[in-house]
């Protein structure tokens, strides 16, 4: 899967050269929201095929959120930190 | 949060669409999304060359400032290997993978499903959204118990836009540039991120 990076790393390089024409930008924008409405449709359609999925939605919806409870939790706790060390000094 | 809504809409869309008899996928030989993953990284890839919103906020880049998304970075990966040996429930790799979409639902969820498997894109749409979700009704508890960053870090990618408003409410506008330039960091990271841990993580 690194083809997406090499991909995303061409984007840029044409994104850097046609940074101030507007229209282009516009059309690229509504583009790119059209590829990830597409994209998800056909991620619910392929989740749809998956019967695993399906009969343990809830359990997998829980285990998303723990997961992400999780995360968000140590990200927390590690930006605490860096306040009291950094930050904090500054604002008194 | 009206973005989160049709997205959702979308996925759900798709779901019943397929489920009541109307399968698009099947028309392909190949499974077409993965054409459309390209199309999608190239555009985000334009999206942020042009941005010169992006450019500018990253010449801000100084070593305090800069530590903002790397602390979302280790806490983020931190908490998913917790959640790992928590309840054993997923591979390692695939918590930390999930975990680093820090809320970008869109693109983690869509990049998880074609490396992975639709499952764990379901379950890093999931989470992804739930991070925005939960930023956004708990910033004002996070600023009072854990400080100004706290709300940022939970934030993580959307921290540049969708929960930026409520950041800037409760943080105050002056963490408004560190929560816009933690966003950008982590949103340009995401795709690098997922795809250096399925290099690199077996477990």
């Amino acid at each position: 899967m690194f083809e997406i990076l090499i991909i995303m790393f061409a984007g840029m390089a044409l994104g850097l050269i046609v940074k101030n024409q507007k229209t282009i930008l516009a059309f690229t924008e509504r583009l790119t929201m059209v590829a990830i409405y597409l994209l998800l449709f056909l991620l619910g359609q392929s989740v749809a095929g998956n019967d695993k999925v399906i009969s343990n939605f809830a359990y997998i919806g829980w285990q998303s959120f723990l997961l992400t409870l999780c995360c968000i939790a140590g990200s927390v706790i590690c930006s605490y930190l860096l306040h009291i060390f950094l930050f904090k000094e500054k604002e008194d | 949060m009206r973005g989160s809504l049709i997205i959702v809409s979308f996925f759900v869309a798709g779901l019943f669409s397929a489920l009541y008899g109307f399968s698009l996928i099947s028309l392909f030989k190949s499974d077409p999304s993965v054409y459309a993953l390209y199309l999608l990284m190239f555009l985000v890839g334009v999206g942020i060359g042009s941005d010169s919103h992006v450019w500018t906020v990253l010449k801000r880049i100084n070593f305090e400032i800069l530590l903002v998304p790397c602390c979302v970075i280790v806490g983020t990966l931190l908490g998913a290997a917790f959640y790992f040996f928590l309840t054993n429930e997923l591979p390692l790799a695939d918590a930390l993978a999930i975990g680093s979409g820090f809320g970008y639902y869109s693109l983690s969820s869509i990049v998880i499903s074609k490396i992975r498997n639709e499952t764990l894109g379901t379950m890093a749409l999931i989470s992804n959204i739930s991070r925005e979700i939960f930023t956004l009704i708990a910033t004002p508890i996070l600023v009072k118990f854990f400080g100004k960053l706290s709300p940022i870090a939970s934030g993580g990618a959307t921290s540049m836009d969708t929960t930026l408003p409520v950041i800037a409410k409760f943080s105050g506008r002056e963490y408004a540039v560190i929560s816009v330039f933690s966003g950008v960091v982590l949103t340009i990271l995401v795709p690098f991120i997922i795809t250096l841990i399925y290099r690199f993580v077996s477990l």
